[in-house]
């Protein structure tokens, strides 16, 4: 197995071959970063060779990302390694797999013309923008036909989240996030772009400024805002995802002109992240994009993105950005250089947005019924986990996205961010990954994101995995409480 | 990463970038702050140069960040040819008046041959693991096929290592990634001019790292063999030059083969200037990415990766890409090769930005390993149709009385055309290309490859036949227009002082 296994010390990959001496004392990093899966004390390592931002940004990248980067050199396989990790902790839909396999598999995807193969518009072609902007204007529901012109294309959509917030925001300015948030966003900010993400917490309890869980009120924004300018700190922008990750809510339309209408009045840009806006599978629920609206507050300084998530297609890598505003594409188009899609791909992609008839009466209402079975199944695993250890899983029932927001604090003693990462370990250690609260800027322990749109064997194997390691952590948890009792 | 311009201007700028040799206090256009630098030797002057990629920016008021503005009109001032190329493309039958672009380096001679195998079944597999999340770094298939690749067609004297490859979306993100994992904000790498001007984005835009320019000319002197000469003794002037001004040098920058000269280095020269980047602890960033398109075999071209031993392998970076050689710029495909673990690992975490489809790596896999069709369809026929292009278009120029560099690797050739400019500056070199596009041909004025001379510019010949004569002939339409009003005006009328350029 070659060096894909984690992340090794690079200083122990050298067997002389070099001139250099690469064999350094490791230098404890400070951290205490949003995204951070792990604790305080990953070493880094000290290299003669890389400068020292490229020795920040090698450690940041794998403190971050150890548990893919392990997940990827130990994949579980029903048969070739039945002992492999189970990555639930990633977003990726992969139930409809074989409905996306046999759509690319016809004929219409495999073809070849010269503009495919060579230097593009660097936005994307405009082929495929224009087909964007009809699948936008259709799917998002909005009111007018929207523009190929107010379309830019990039290889992800941290790409286009990073290169957005270059051209929005200067070195050292600021973006209110409500958390929790995907970190994803959270790690591209440190990346390239050194832009603070301020967290607006929008906590899980009832208070006097929470009517609701999770709810995200106006006054917590402006608060925010308040103590961010008092600090001296430029806040650019408010960064918001509908539907929501990792909580899977959508906005009322309601809230989203409030929120809209918030920036507005502070000269804020809006990034709003509606990667998941297929991915609603209940029924009963509306989803509303933003471009839905009758009309923006600030269209100039309103900027959705979507991406390959409502399609199980991150391997395509692709990501969208539409904006009214010129300037912002303009500016954009310098990192479609750096960010480029295939001509190929970008094909691809065209010949799928533009299938509607497909997408309508094959793909999304299967989707939408595995999504529903495979989130009804880990519910009722959930429901026997309780009942069988005897104690409450708090989880927020919502119906879309591809994942669960769970709340298993429960059985951490104390309710720290430690004991949290104890139990993210332990998952670990049964070939579980999930990913926890505190990779959300998320301000209360004991959350976990727990992803189910996963093949229903390797669910059901994964469901037993957590079952095993509760079972394990529930254990630990009475032996702890049992020497608090002793010792107090 | 992105540092803002302060206000002292340099010189103007026609097309990328500019040139500052100067004696001046700290300013170097970007913040970037050392102690005050000595006043360089007169003899460095002029051998040396560096880069401030965005001494002209003035800004206007809109909602983008100061940064978004500088980036804005940074991409707005540096692409206007290929924009108005674009707005008014050459067709056969659609726009017969359309732009012919001699500018752009891309094969476009065998797409027939391309997509006759990109369409084969074999280009359609689709999995999973291909769909979902993958290595960063690149599809464990893909990097073994790679290293495959590179043993086999860079002769390396022992099979080289997947480990060792990292994949990305072009040969453009791994300037960028290369330059922020080996650089800090403002420091440099060197590299020798003519270059290929767009790596001065690459390396900027998100990596904030500036090129220092070892200026080449065309006088043969000395014991040089060849106009645009590379020598050690000059880049050790170079490097001293660019250090005396307070500007840190992190490495060396290699095309070879050479873009836009059409030239290569000998593996005696290779090694030499390896010796070099050795001595001062430079990394060497090899850019191959012609390697495949060398039509004139007696060049006796070799990749580096040919040598027995590298002076310095922990800091010697290979770079190839599918998007010359195999005529695929538009695909977005490149690879790393280098023993260093550190920086490997170093640019596979920023593939998360630079990722690829993989279903395209699929695709590449099964190109790179199809050596039966690459030696005995592709190649040959490759180059055979490379070589009629450059035959074709040298006669040309030589029927026009156009001096040039014969070249025979790459798609193009460095043409003299010192003689049109009376005055020989690089006002009259922009109003020539400047002639060259209203005439409805695009091709790349030397200032873009930050040549020290007035006058050169670069002519792409790979592309068909009919749209080559046309070029050619909107070419010397200009040249003849152009050297009649030279010749027409007695050498004692010719305004300012500026030297006459043989």
């Amino acid at each position: 197995m070659d060096s894909n296994q984690g992340f090794s010390k690079p200083s122990e990959a050298q067997a002389g071959t070099g001139t250099g001496d690469t064999s350094q004392a490791p230098l404890v990093m400070q951290r205490d970063q949003p995204g951070a899966q792990q604790s305080d004390s990953e070493a880094t390592f000290l290299s003669q060779t890389l400068s020292n931002r490229g020795v920040k940004i090698s450690t940041f990248y794998y403190s971050n990302f150890q548990d893919y980067e392990a997940y990827q050199g130990d994949r579980y396989h029903t048969v070739l390694n039945s002992l492999g990790f189970l990555n639930l902790g990633i977003s990726e839909n992969r139930l409809c797999v074989d409905l996306m396999t046999e759509r690319l598999c016809q004929n219409d995807m495999n073809y070849i013309e010269e503009p495919l193969l060579q230097y593009p518009d660097w936005r994307g072609h405009p082929f495929l923008r224009a087909e964007v902007a009809k699948f936008l204007s259709y799917y998002c529901g909005s009111p007018i036909r929207l523009n190929l012109r107010n379309v830019v294309l990039l290889n992800s959509c941290c790409a286009v989240f990073s290169a957005l917030a270059m051209v929005l925001c200067d070195p050292e300015d600021a973006v209110l996030v409500p958390t929790p948030f995907h970190s994803g966003f959270l790690f591209s900010a440190q990346m390239y772009t050194q832009v603070e993400l301020i967290p607006v917490h929008v906590g899980s309890e009832i208070t006097n400024t929470n009517t609701q869980p999770f709810e995200l009120m106006i006054g917590k924004l402006e608060q925010a805002l308040l103590e961010a300018k008092t600090k001296n700190k430029k806040v650019k922008g408010l960064l918001l995802a509908n539907p929501q990750n990792p909580l899977g809510e959508v906005n009322m339309k309601e809230s989203l002109k409030e929120y809209l209408k918030f920036a507005k009045r502070n000269e804020l840009h809006v990034i709003i992240d509606e990667t998941y806006m297929l991915s609603v599978f209940d029924e009963t629920i509306i989803f509303h994009s933003v471009l839905s609206l009758e009309s923006l507050p600030d269209p100039n300084r309103t900027h959705v993105i979507w991406g390959s998530k409502d399609f199980g297609i991150t391997g395509f890598r692709f990501g969208i950005l539409y904006t009214h505003n010129d300037d912002v594409v303009s500016a954009m188009t310098p990192f479609g250089y750096l960010h480029s899609v295939s001509g190929i791909t970008q094909y691809k992609l065209r010949r799928l947005l533009g299938d509607r008839d497909w997408i309508n009466r094959v793909y999304l209402p299967i989707n939408h019924s595995r999504l529903q079975e495979a989130y009804g199944y880990v519910i009722k695993r959930l429901h026997e986990l309780e009942e069988q250890f005897g104690f409450k899983i708090t989880f927020r029932s919502i119906g879309c996205g591809l994942y669960i927001w769970i709340n298993l604090k429960r059985l951490l003693e104390p309710c720290t961010f430690e004991e949290e990462l104890v139990l993210h370990r332990r998952f670990l250690d049964h070939k579980l990954i999930l990913s926890r609260g505190k990779s959300y800027m998320f301000k209360e322990p004991g959350w976990f994101r727990l992803m189910f749109a996963e093949h229903s064997q390797r669910l059901r194997e994964a469901m037993d995995r957590f079952g095993q390691a509760i079972e394990e952590q529930k254990q630990y948890w009475i032996q702890k409480m049992l020497e608090d009792e002793v010792t107090s | 990463m992105f540092t803002l311009p302060q206000k002292e201007s340099e010189a103007p700028t026609t097309c990328l970038g500019s040139a500052t040799s100067k004696d001046s206090a700290c300013s170097f256009g970007d913040g970037l702050e050392g102690e005050c630098p000595r006043k360089p030797d007169q003899k460095l002057l002029g051998l040396y140069g560096v880069g401030d990629p965005i001494a002209m920016f003035s800004s206007d008021s809109s909602c983008l960040s100061s940064r978004g503005r500088v980036i804005k009109w940074f991409w707005d001032s540096a692409e206007e040819g290929y924009r108005t190329y674009h707005m008014d493309e050459y067709d056969e039958d659609k726009n017969p008046s359309g732009i012919i672009n001699l500018g752009t380096s891309e094969n476009k001679l065998c797409f027939d041959l391309l997509s006759s195998r990109l369409s084969q079944s074999d280009m359609l597999g689709v999995e999973p693991a291909l769909l979902q999340y993958p290595d960063w770094r690149g599809h464990p298939f893909l990097r073994e096929e790679v290293a495959n690749f590179l043993s086999y067609y860079c002769k390396s004297p022992a099979p080289l290592k997947p480990e060792n490859v990292v994949v990305l979306n072009g040969g453009s993100s791994l300037f960028s990634a290369l330059a922020t994992v080996l650089c800090e904000v403002g420091e440099a790498f060197l590299v020798p001019t003519p270059y290929y001007g767009a790596i001065t984005q690459h390396v900027y835009l998100l990596g904030n790292v500036r090129l220092a320019y070892v200026y080449l000319d065309s006088t043969v002197t000395g014991l040089d063999t060849r106009p645009f000469q590379l020598t050690v003794e000059k880049l050790e002037l170079a490097l001293q030059g660019v250090k005396s001004e307070g500007v840190k040098v992190k490495g060396l920058i290699l095309i070879n083969p050479q873009n836009p000269l059409g030239n290569i280095y000998s593996p005696g020269e290779l090694q030499e200037f390896l010796g070099f980047a050795k001595r001062h602890e430079l990394h060497v960033i090899v850019d191959e990415v012609y390697m495949l398109s060398v039509f004139e075999e007696s060049l006796g071209y070799r990749s580096v990766l040919s040598l027995e031993r590298l002076p310095d392998p922990q800091r010697t970076h290979v770079m190839w890409a599918t998007s010359k050689d195999f005529g695929m710029s538009g695909l977005r495909f490149g690879t790393l090769y280098t023993e260093n673990g550190d920086v490997a690992t170093a640019v596979a975490s920023l593939c998360r930005y630079h990722g690829l489809s993989g279903l395209l790596q699929y695709q590449m896999a099964q190109l790179l390993r199809d050596r039966d069709w690459i030696n005995q369809v592709y190649l040959p026929e490759n180059h055979t149709r490379l070589k009629a292009a450059h035959t074709y278009v040298l006669g040309e120029l030589r029927a026009m009385g156009v001096p040039f560099l014969r070249g025979g690797a790459g798609f193009f050739l460095w043409v003299d055309l010192r003689k049109y400019l009376p005055r020989g500056t690089f006002e009259e070199e922009m109003q020539l290309w400047r002639r060259f596009l209203d005439s409805k041909v695009l091709l790349s004025c030397g200032k873009a490859f930050e040549c020290k001379e007035p006058g050169w510019f670069r002519v792409v010949f790979s592309d068909r036949a009919h749209r080559l004569r046309l070029g050619m002939q909107r070419l010397r339409l200009v040249l003849e227009g152009r050297s009649l009003v030279a010749e027409d005006v007695p050498p004692g009328h010719i305004q300012g002082s500026g030297e006459q350029h043989r």
